[in-house]
Protein backbone atom coordinates (compact mmCIF):
# COMPACT_ATOMS: atom_id res chain seq x y z
CA UNK A 1 0.00 0.00 0.00
CA UNK A 2 1.59 3.56 -0.55
CA UNK A 3 0.97 6.37 1.27
CA UNK A 4 3.82 8.56 0.49
CA UNK A 5 1.71 11.42 -0.75
CA UNK A 6 -1.51 11.02 1.37
CA UNK A 7 -0.57 14.16 3.58
CA UNK A 8 -2.42 16.16 1.41
CA UNK A 9 -5.50 13.74 1.43
CA UNK A 10 -8.56 15.02 4.34
CA UNK A 11 -11.50 13.41 4.06
CA UNK A 12 -14.75 15.81 4.37
CA UNK A 13 -18.39 14.18 5.09
CA UNK A 14 -20.97 16.71 5.09
CA UNK A 15 -24.31 15.52 6.90
CA UNK A 16 -28.22 16.36 6.05
CA UNK A 17 -28.23 19.05 8.67
CA UNK A 18 -25.71 20.79 7.22
CA UNK A 19 -22.83 19.60 10.03
CA UNK A 20 -19.35 19.19 8.79
CA UNK A 21 -17.25 16.04 9.88
CA UNK A 22 -13.44 16.07 8.98
CA UNK A 23 -10.81 13.34 8.71
CA UNK A 24 -7.02 13.70 8.41
CA UNK A 25 -7.48 17.52 7.84
CA UNK A 26 -4.30 19.83 6.19
CA UNK A 27 -3.94 22.92 7.50
CA UNK A 28 -4.91 23.89 3.72
CA UNK A 29 -8.12 22.07 4.19
CA UNK A 30 -8.77 23.80 7.38
CA UNK A 31 -8.36 27.52 5.87
CA UNK A 32 -10.80 26.46 2.53
CA UNK A 33 -13.68 25.17 5.25
CA UNK A 34 -13.00 28.15 7.50
CA UNK A 35 -13.65 30.89 4.26
CA UNK A 36 -17.01 28.62 3.82
CA UNK A 37 -18.29 28.06 7.14
CA UNK A 38 -17.24 31.58 8.55
CA UNK A 39 -18.93 31.38 11.47
CA UNK A 40 -17.17 28.41 13.34
CA UNK A 41 -15.53 28.64 16.49
CA UNK A 42 -13.54 25.64 16.56
CA UNK A 43 -12.28 26.17 13.39
CA UNK A 44 -10.87 29.25 14.08
CA UNK A 45 -9.53 28.44 17.09
CA UNK A 46 -7.78 25.91 15.23
CA UNK A 47 -6.68 27.88 12.39
CA UNK A 48 -5.74 31.01 14.84
CA UNK A 49 -2.99 28.15 16.84
CA UNK A 50 -1.51 26.92 13.24
CA UNK A 51 -1.06 30.73 11.97
CA UNK A 52 0.66 31.13 15.54
CA UNK A 53 2.60 28.32 15.48
CA UNK A 54 3.83 29.59 11.90
CA UNK A 55 4.72 32.83 13.11
CA UNK A 56 6.64 31.84 15.70
CA UNK A 57 8.59 29.69 13.37
CA UNK A 58 9.25 31.90 11.41
CA UNK A 59 10.70 34.48 14.02
CA UNK A 60 13.10 32.08 15.39
CA UNK A 61 14.16 31.07 11.39
CA UNK A 62 15.01 35.18 10.73
CA UNK A 63 16.69 35.30 14.57
CA UNK A 64 18.76 32.55 13.44
CA UNK A 65 19.47 34.16 9.98
CA UNK A 66 20.45 37.68 11.78
CA UNK B 1 20.45 20.29 25.18
CA UNK B 2 19.57 16.45 24.18
CA UNK B 3 21.67 14.82 26.80
CA UNK B 4 23.78 13.32 24.14
CA UNK B 5 25.90 10.54 25.70
CA UNK B 6 28.56 9.12 23.85
CA UNK B 7 26.88 10.17 20.17
CA UNK B 8 23.33 8.83 21.43
CA UNK B 9 20.71 10.88 23.08
CA UNK B 10 19.73 10.05 26.65
CA UNK B 11 16.12 9.31 25.22
CA UNK B 12 17.80 6.60 22.95
CA UNK B 13 19.55 5.58 26.12
CA UNK B 14 16.57 4.27 27.63
CA UNK B 15 15.36 3.17 24.38
CA UNK B 16 18.36 0.73 23.80
CA UNK B 17 17.49 -0.44 27.47
CA UNK B 18 14.37 -1.30 26.32
CA UNK B 19 14.41 -3.24 23.16
CA UNK B 20 15.70 -6.08 24.71
CA UNK B 21 13.09 -6.81 27.20
CA UNK B 22 10.64 -5.62 24.86
CA UNK B 23 11.33 -8.37 22.06
CA UNK B 24 10.65 -10.86 25.37
CA UNK B 25 6.96 -10.25 24.32
CA UNK B 26 7.75 -11.70 20.87
CA UNK B 27 8.03 -14.57 21.96
CA UNK B 28 5.45 -14.64 24.38
CA UNK B 29 3.18 -12.06 24.09
CA UNK B 30 2.09 -9.92 26.83
CA UNK B 31 1.61 -6.42 25.89
CA UNK B 32 -2.45 -6.39 26.08
CA UNK B 33 -4.77 -7.62 28.09
CA UNK B 34 -5.81 -10.51 25.63
CA UNK B 35 -2.64 -11.83 27.10
CA UNK B 36 -2.30 -14.38 24.39
CA UNK B 37 1.38 -15.66 25.17
CA UNK B 38 2.20 -16.50 21.06
CA UNK B 39 5.13 -16.85 19.73
CA UNK B 40 4.75 -13.84 17.09
CA UNK B 41 8.37 -15.01 16.22
CA UNK B 42 7.64 -18.61 15.16
CA UNK B 43 4.54 -17.83 13.69
CA UNK B 44 1.78 -18.28 16.16
CA UNK B 45 -0.91 -15.84 15.70
CA UNK B 46 -3.22 -14.10 18.74
CA UNK B 47 -6.20 -11.77 17.87
CA UNK B 48 -4.35 -9.35 16.32
CA UNK B 49 -2.58 -11.03 14.39
CA UNK B 50 0.39 -9.54 14.45
CA UNK B 51 3.93 -10.95 13.93
CA UNK B 52 7.63 -9.68 14.66
CA UNK B 53 7.12 -6.73 12.66
CA UNK B 54 5.21 -3.42 12.62
CA UNK B 55 4.04 -1.87 9.03
CA UNK B 56 2.45 1.52 8.59
CA UNK B 57 0.16 2.38 6.55
CA UNK B 58 -0.64 5.55 6.46
CA UNK B 59 1.70 8.47 7.23
CA UNK B 60 0.51 12.43 7.34
CA UNK B 61 0.88 15.27 9.28
CA UNK B 62 -2.53 16.38 10.20
CA UNK B 63 -4.02 19.03 11.75
CA UNK B 64 -7.06 17.91 13.09
CA UNK B 65 -5.87 16.63 16.53
CA UNK B 66 -5.78 18.14 19.61
CA UNK B 67 -5.50 21.92 18.92
CA UNK B 68 -1.89 21.86 21.43
CA UNK B 69 -0.26 18.68 19.12
CA UNK B 70 -0.91 20.29 15.65
CA UNK B 71 0.44 19.85 13.07
CA UNK B 72 1.44 15.80 13.82
CA UNK B 73 3.12 14.02 11.70
CA UNK B 74 0.83 10.64 12.50
CA UNK B 75 2.13 6.97 11.90
CA UNK B 76 -0.72 4.27 11.62
CA UNK B 77 0.24 1.03 12.02
CA UNK B 78 -1.51 -1.80 11.13
CA UNK B 79 -3.15 -4.11 13.57
CA UNK B 80 -5.29 -3.69 16.54
CA UNK B 81 -6.27 -5.86 19.67
CA UNK B 82 -10.36 -4.89 19.23
CA UNK B 83 -12.90 -4.92 16.78
CA UNK B 84 -15.19 -1.61 17.19
CA UNK B 85 -17.70 -1.85 15.29
CA UNK B 86 -17.86 1.60 14.06
CA UNK B 87 -13.53 2.15 13.41
CA UNK B 88 -13.10 4.69 11.02
CA UNK B 89 -10.01 2.81 10.07
CA UNK B 90 -12.04 -0.32 8.87
CA UNK B 91 -10.72 -3.66 7.26
CA UNK B 92 -6.90 -2.33 6.66
CA UNK B 93 -6.11 -1.16 10.03
CA UNK B 94 -7.38 -4.71 11.29
CA UNK B 95 -4.68 -6.19 8.89
CA UNK B 96 -1.02 -5.94 10.49
CA UNK B 97 0.48 -7.39 6.80
CA UNK B 98 -1.10 -3.96 5.60
CA UNK B 99 1.39 -1.24 4.89
CA UNK B 100 5.25 -0.12 4.36
CA UNK B 101 7.40 -1.78 7.18
CA UNK B 102 8.86 0.18 10.06
CA UNK B 103 12.50 0.52 10.10
CA UNK B 104 14.83 3.67 11.79
CA UNK B 105 15.44 4.77 8.22
CA UNK B 106 12.11 4.62 7.72
CA UNK B 107 10.97 6.71 10.67
CA UNK B 108 14.29 9.12 10.63
CA UNK B 109 12.92 9.58 7.01
CA UNK B 110 9.13 10.42 8.21
CA UNK B 111 10.83 12.69 10.74
CA UNK B 112 12.50 15.31 8.33
CA UNK B 113 9.86 15.19 6.31
CA UNK B 114 7.09 15.71 9.01
CA UNK B 115 9.69 18.80 10.28
CA UNK B 116 9.78 20.12 6.67
CA UNK B 117 5.61 20.22 6.82
CA UNK B 118 6.31 22.26 10.37
CA UNK B 119 4.84 18.99 12.61
CA UNK B 120 5.44 19.62 15.92
CA UNK B 121 5.71 16.03 17.02
CA UNK B 122 5.41 12.62 15.62
CA UNK B 123 2.40 10.07 16.71
CA UNK B 124 2.03 6.67 16.83
CA UNK B 125 -1.69 5.78 16.27
CA UNK B 126 -3.35 2.63 14.80
CA UNK B 127 -4.77 0.35 14.42
CA UNK B 128 -3.34 -0.10 17.96
CA UNK B 129 0.65 0.72 18.89
CA UNK B 130 0.32 -1.20 21.95
CA UNK B 131 0.98 -4.57 19.76
CA UNK B 132 4.11 -3.21 18.06
CA UNK B 133 5.87 -1.57 21.13
CA UNK B 134 9.00 -4.26 20.08
CA UNK B 135 8.91 -2.66 16.75
CA UNK B 136 8.18 0.79 17.25
CA UNK B 137 11.28 1.06 20.53
CA UNK B 138 13.37 -0.65 17.94
CA UNK B 139 12.76 1.81 15.41
CA UNK B 140 12.92 4.71 18.10
CA UNK B 141 16.26 3.44 19.54
CA UNK B 142 17.90 3.82 16.04
CA UNK B 143 16.28 7.32 14.58
CA UNK B 144 18.54 10.49 16.29
CA UNK B 145 16.15 12.75 14.62
CA UNK B 146 12.97 12.31 16.47
CA UNK B 147 10.78 14.93 17.35
CA UNK B 148 8.59 14.70 20.56
CA UNK B 149 6.40 11.24 21.06
CA UNK B 150 2.71 11.29 21.14
CA UNK B 151 1.19 7.95 21.79
CA UNK B 152 -2.00 7.64 21.11
CA UNK B 153 -3.90 4.42 22.36
CA UNK B 154 -6.98 2.61 23.42
CA UNK B 155 -5.24 1.88 26.57
CA UNK B 156 -6.00 -1.78 26.83
CA UNK B 157 -2.02 -2.44 27.28
CA UNK B 158 -0.84 -4.67 29.92
CA UNK B 159 1.21 -2.91 32.87
CA UNK B 160 4.33 -4.57 31.51
CA UNK B 161 3.36 -2.85 27.70
CA UNK B 162 3.22 0.48 29.49
CA UNK B 163 6.69 0.07 31.14
CA UNK B 164 8.49 -0.59 28.12
CA UNK B 165 7.12 2.81 27.44
CA UNK B 166 8.24 4.65 30.72
CA UNK B 167 10.11 7.94 29.92
CA UNK B 168 9.54 7.60 26.38
CA UNK B 169 6.68 9.11 25.47
CA UNK B 170 6.14 13.05 25.52
CA UNK B 171 2.07 12.77 25.34
CA UNK B 172 -0.45 9.75 25.92
CA UNK B 173 -3.75 9.96 24.24
CA UNK B 174 -6.50 7.68 26.05
CA UNK B 175 -9.12 6.63 23.45
CA UNK B 176 -11.99 6.19 26.61
CA UNK B 177 -14.67 4.31 24.28
CA UNK B 178 -16.98 2.58 26.67
CA UNK B 179 -18.34 3.28 30.00
CA UNK B 180 -19.11 -0.49 31.38
CA UNK B 181 -18.23 -3.85 30.10
CA UNK B 182 -21.28 -4.64 28.85
CA UNK B 183 -21.07 -2.13 25.53
CA UNK B 184 -17.24 -3.24 25.48
CA UNK B 185 -18.20 -7.04 25.04
CA UNK B 186 -21.04 -6.33 22.35
CA UNK B 187 -19.57 -3.57 20.20
CA UNK B 188 -15.47 -3.97 20.47
CA UNK B 189 -15.54 -7.76 21.22
CA UNK B 190 -13.05 -7.45 24.75
CA UNK B 191 -13.79 -8.17 28.32
CA UNK B 192 -12.97 -6.38 31.55
CA UNK B 193 -12.36 -3.40 29.44
CA UNK B 194 -13.39 -0.65 32.67
CA UNK B 195 -11.37 -2.19 35.09
CA UNK B 196 -8.22 -2.36 32.23
CA UNK B 197 -8.79 1.04 30.80
CA UNK B 198 -9.07 3.15 34.08
CA UNK B 199 -6.02 1.49 35.33
CA UNK B 200 -3.52 2.31 33.26
CA UNK B 201 -5.26 5.76 33.31
CA UNK B 202 -4.09 5.61 36.64
CA UNK B 203 -1.03 4.43 36.06
CA UNK B 204 -0.45 6.27 33.21
CA UNK B 205 -1.75 10.06 34.41
CA UNK B 206 0.87 10.58 37.65
CA UNK B 207 4.19 10.11 35.03
CA UNK B 208 3.14 12.04 31.67
CA UNK B 209 1.43 14.16 30.17
CA UNK B 210 -2.24 12.43 29.49
CA UNK B 211 -4.81 13.47 27.38
CA UNK B 212 -8.39 11.23 27.54
CA UNK B 213 -10.76 11.33 24.54
CA UNK B 214 -14.09 9.74 23.97
CA UNK B 215 -15.58 9.22 20.62
CA UNK B 216 -19.82 10.31 21.57
CA UNK B 217 -21.80 7.38 20.36
CA UNK B 218 -25.33 7.78 19.51
CA UNK B 219 -27.32 5.59 22.15
CA UNK B 220 -24.92 5.68 24.63
CA UNK B 221 -24.93 8.58 26.66
CA UNK B 222 -26.20 6.74 30.17
CA UNK B 223 -24.24 3.84 29.83
CA UNK B 224 -21.34 5.00 28.50
CA UNK B 225 -20.43 8.63 28.41
CA UNK B 226 -21.97 9.56 32.11
CA UNK B 227 -19.99 6.61 33.34
CA UNK B 228 -16.56 7.88 31.56
CA UNK B 229 -17.22 11.69 33.03
CA UNK B 230 -18.19 10.25 36.26
CA UNK B 231 -15.46 8.32 36.66
CA UNK B 232 -13.00 11.10 35.29
CA UNK B 233 -14.27 13.77 37.86
CA UNK B 234 -13.72 11.21 40.51
CA UNK B 235 -10.32 10.42 39.70
CA UNK B 236 -8.55 12.17 36.91
CA UNK B 237 -10.62 15.74 37.37
CA UNK B 238 -7.79 17.61 36.03
CA UNK B 239 -6.97 15.01 33.06
CA UNK B 240 -7.70 17.23 29.47
CA UNK B 241 -10.61 15.48 27.85
CA UNK B 242 -11.82 15.84 24.50
CA UNK B 243 -15.66 15.05 23.49
CA UNK B 244 -15.62 14.14 19.73
CA UNK B 245 -19.12 14.42 18.50
CA UNK B 246 -18.39 13.47 15.03
CA UNK B 247 -19.31 9.88 15.22
CA UNK B 248 -20.42 8.39 11.54
CA UNK B 249 -21.77 4.85 11.23
CA UNK B 250 -18.45 3.13 9.70
CA UNK B 251 -17.35 -0.03 8.86
CA UNK B 252 -19.94 -2.67 10.75
CA UNK B 253 -21.66 -0.01 12.64
CA UNK B 254 -24.82 -0.95 11.30
CA UNK B 255 -24.69 -4.61 12.63
CA UNK B 256 -25.62 -2.29 16.03
CA UNK B 257 -29.20 -0.63 15.66
CA UNK B 258 -28.34 2.69 17.70
CA UNK B 259 -25.05 3.20 16.01
CA UNK B 260 -26.82 3.24 12.59
CA UNK B 261 -26.97 6.82 12.23
CA UNK B 262 -24.82 9.92 13.03
CA UNK B 263 -24.56 11.96 16.24
CA UNK B 264 -27.40 14.55 16.83
CA UNK B 265 -26.03 17.48 17.14
CA UNK B 266 -28.11 18.30 20.09
CA UNK B 267 -26.79 15.48 22.22
CA UNK B 268 -23.24 16.87 21.57
CA UNK B 269 -24.14 19.91 22.78
CA UNK B 270 -25.45 18.89 26.03
CA UNK B 271 -22.70 16.03 26.58
CA UNK B 272 -20.19 18.74 26.41
CA UNK B 273 -22.02 20.99 28.35
CA UNK B 274 -22.33 17.73 31.15
CA UNK B 275 -18.78 17.44 31.53
CA UNK B 276 -18.19 21.30 31.93
CA UNK B 277 -20.56 21.07 34.68
CA UNK B 278 -18.72 18.80 36.58
CA UNK B 279 -15.64 20.80 36.44
CA UNK B 280 -13.71 18.51 33.59
CA UNK B 281 -11.10 20.26 31.35
CA UNK B 282 -12.58 19.86 28.24
CA UNK B 283 -10.22 20.45 25.37
CA UNK B 284 -10.33 20.98 21.73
Amino acid sequence: MSFADESSISEINILPDGRVCLFGASQQVLELLDSILVGDQALKHRIKCLRTAEQTDRAQYNRVRL
Amino acid sequence: MDGRIGGITSRQAVEVERLELARQHYRHCRLCERRCGVDRISGEQGFCKAGSEARVYRCRVECGEEVELIPSQLLYLSGCNLRCAFCIGEADSFDPQQGQLLTSGFLTQMNVKGRQQRAKNIQWVGGEPTIHIPAIVAAMAGCDQQMPVVWKSNFFGTIEGFALLDGMIDVFIADFKFGNDACARRIAGVDEYVQVVTRNLSQVAPKARLIVRHLLLPGHLECCYRPIIDWMSRYLPTVPLHIMTGYLPRWQATRHRELCSPLKHEVGDSAIALAKEKGLDVIM
